[in-house]
């Protein structure tokens, strides 16, 4: 889970310095450590892969808001302004750890050799 | 691949279906929802300003595109995960090609929507005709292939996840995600290309060739609308094979 | 060879769950697959049955490829796992029916198997019940019922008399005996070492994930050790049990009690006089001298230091 955070946050940031949407963005990251969790741990790995991604998107987020010259401005705006750009960056990253759940299960489901507790 | 065995699981889906109450309840309400909004398509006409009179089957399609993904989801997301979870799979896969088994279950589920849209089809094609509406027989057609191969994506997609999901709650939570996930794709906005991931996207751009059906070289652009439905039908498909194939079971 | 595997091996994640299983069985065989929970049994029944896939290794039944002729092999396999699947709302009879159809058989011919199979593992008065009400026993029997379908060569049943009573258990012995008279060759896993004895002409022990022994049962028995000889000396001593240790027919010694002492010979001559002599010579006094034949548990206890 630690391992799928740093990775998510190092992407987070790639995507971020190649100015690249942040939908899109967010999306790919969720996927690709979803991916990576999902492999790696098998059984499981939704729960964590949906801590991981929640974890990285909020740290680059607050990372965003106090490093960069636009996060600045958006911080200067305070109040009710601040306050719906944040409820909505949540309801996105809520999203994002959805899809990389998904994504979780389907590459720890889709492995060979996966021992089948199910039957 | 072995055709009998695909046509010997789908036949004994269709019994096992026909004696779920499930299925009749699930089909019946779909197809009387439709009923409903056709029925009552006058306080709604204002929605379609289309001068040749009620289009019942475009209201009958956004009933399809609206409900049908649900109806899908409630009636496809046990139909491999609960041969999984009771352990039936391995009397079968003991027996047949994996691929038979996800075959006949996509063909079941197929030909019981595909008999769903036509029962749609047939009740808008009696409310243009008893309402006295110039008969549009390549509307009615349109709406009954736009909706299966609609229905079909959904169902692909569901297979998908069942065939994956070690048992029904798993299936059925998952199901709800990713049809969440589909939704939230499709209301991304014009300019975002997740649209394209969603059978939504090619649902609505349907509902074009419904209102007036392209001349000349607007056949391709219908074409061009089935095909990328049919690929995305065969898309999930072939991963619901895949995953079967790399399974222990 | 009925069934053989080559160098197979099994994984989960990281964890080798088989490693190396050669596997050799005779056709018209009962092969008995013995080892304890987790050994690797029921892993094995998968993969041979291609419900699994091996991580490396071949698999051949009755001389085909499993990975490339799995259709053809199914035809003639007949599987009974070891949970029973079947639809609590069907009947005995739509099951086999269903079944028979997927092996290849018409409507017609499987309706009729269906019901002589079904009469032959005493299902008969039972077939139009729905399988919800039939009993552990009951559906064992229709496990074994629909792996017969379509006249296989092998039949794998993986644990078959789990959970049975012992009336339950004879019938499947009574069964599986009927089978093999037939000519059909079984393949059974169990960790009943006792079922093993009375039924299986053949024996493979499987300890975490490797095959540790196979051979016919006569043979297992004289794996480690073919017998116990008991001996009772009042001056027992250590120097004597050296003595006794150094014998080319003795495999152990286990000191029972201060003056008993259980060693475990592989011979096949009568040993008992040299034993006696050899304690005489060295002062001892003999009280007690009994033989026994080492059984079935005592022989895989030997061979893996486990205890069933």
């Amino acid at each position: 889970m630690l391992i799928g955070t740093l990775i998510g946050l190092v992407l987070f940031g790639f995507f971020e310095l190649l100015g690249l949407d942040q939908t899109y963005g967010g999306i790919i990251d969720a996927l690709i450590v979803g991916t990576l969790i999902g492999k790696t741990i098998g059984k499981g790995s939704e729960k964590y892969t949906f801590f991981s991604i929640f974890t990285y998107n909020l740290i680059g987020w607050i990372l965003v808001f106090l490093l960069t010259s636009d996060g600045k401005i958006a911080l200067q705006y305070g109040g009710i302004a601040l306050s719906a750009l944040v409820g909505f960056l949540l309801i996105m990253v809520f999203f994002y750890s959805i899809i990389g759940s998904f994504a979780a299960f389907v590459a720890s489901n889709l492995s060979r050799n996966k021992e089948d507790e199910g039957l | 691949m072995n055709f009998s065995e695909i046509q010997i699981i789908g036949e004994d889906e269709t019994f096992k279906g026909s004696k779920s109450k499930y299925v009749w309840l699930f089909g019946g309400i779909f197809v009387f929802l439709c009923f409903l909004a056709m029925h009552y398509s006058t306080y709604i006409f204002f929605l379609f300003p289309i001068s040749e009179g009620i289009p019942y089957s475009l209201i009958s399609y956004i009933v399809v595109l609206s409900i049908g993904p649900f109806i899908i989801l409630i009636t496809s997301f046990d139909i491999v995960s609960s041969e999984i979870e009771t352990g039936s799979v391995r009397y079968i896969i003991s027996k047949v090609h994996r691929s038979s088994f996800i075959l006949g279950k996509f063909f079941f589920l197929f030909l019981v929507f595909i008999s769903v849209s036509s029962g749609i089809a047939l009740i808008s094609l009696i409310y243009q005709y008893s309402e006295g509406n110039v008969f549009q027989l390549k509307n009615i057609v349109l709406l009954w292939i736009f909706s299966s191969l609609y229905l079909g994506c959904f169902i692909s997609i569901f297979l998908f996840i069942s065939t994956l999901s070690v048992n029904n709650k798993i299936s059925f939570t998952m199901s709800m995600i990713f049809l969440g996930i589909l939704i939230f794709f499709f209301l991304q906005g014009h300019d975002n290309y997740l649209k394209y991931l969603t059978p939504f996207f090619y649902g609505v751009k349907n509902m074009e060739f419904m209102k007036g059906f392209p001349v000349g070289a607007g056949y391709l652009t219908v074409f061009e609308s089935l095909f990328s439905m049919f690929m995305y039908m065969l898309v999930f498909l072939s991963m619901s094979l895949l995953a079967i194939k790399w399974r222990d079971l | 060879m009925a069934i053989s595997t080559k160098n197979l091996y099994k994984k989960y994640g990281s964890r080798f769950v088989l490693e190396n299983l050669s596997l050799n069985i005779e056709k018209g065989s009962i092969y008995g697959f013995l080892g304890q929970n987790g050994a690797g049994k029921t892993t094995t029944i998968k993969l041979l049955s291609g419900l699994s896939t091996p991580a490396q290794g071949q698999i051949f039944v009755d001389g085909m490829d499993l990975s490339s002729e799995s259709g053809k092999i199914k035809q003639i396999l007949g599987l009974v796992p070891q949970d029973s699947g079947f639809y609590d709302e069907r009947t005995a009879l739509s099951h086999m029916v269903y079944y028979g159809r997927l092996k290849g058989l018409s409507k017609k011919e499987s309706l009729e198997q269906s019901k002589v199979l079904l009469d032959q593992v005493g299902l008969g008065n039972e077939m139009f019940k729905r399988v919800g009400y039939f009993s552990h026993g009951m559906k064992t029997r229709l496990g074994i019922a629909q792996a017969l379908l379509n006249d296989p060569k092998i039949l794998i049943l993986d644990e078959p008399t789990n959970g049975l009573d012992p009336v339950g258990i004879r019938q499947i012995r009574q069964i599986l005996r009927e089978c093999n008279n037939e000519g059909i060759t079984i393949f059974l896993s169990s960790h009943n070492l006792l079922e093993i004895q009375e039924i299986c002409t053949h024996i493979g022990i499987l300890d975490k994930g490797k095959l540790i022994a196979e051979s016919t049962i006569e043979k297992i028995r004289h794996l480690e050790s073919n017998g116990v000889i008991t001996i009772g000396v009042y001056n027992l001593s250590f120097g004597m049990i050296s003595l006794i240790e150094n014998l080319e027919f003795v495999v152990k010694t286990e000191l029972k009690a201060e003056h008993t002492l259980e060693i475990f010979v592989n011979s096949r001559t009568d040993v008992k006089p040299e034993i006696n002599r050899l304690i005489v010579e060295s002062g001892g006094q003999v009280f007690k001298l009994i033989e026994n034949s080492l059984s079935l548990e005592d022989a895989f206890f030997d061979a893996t230091g486990i205890k069933l």
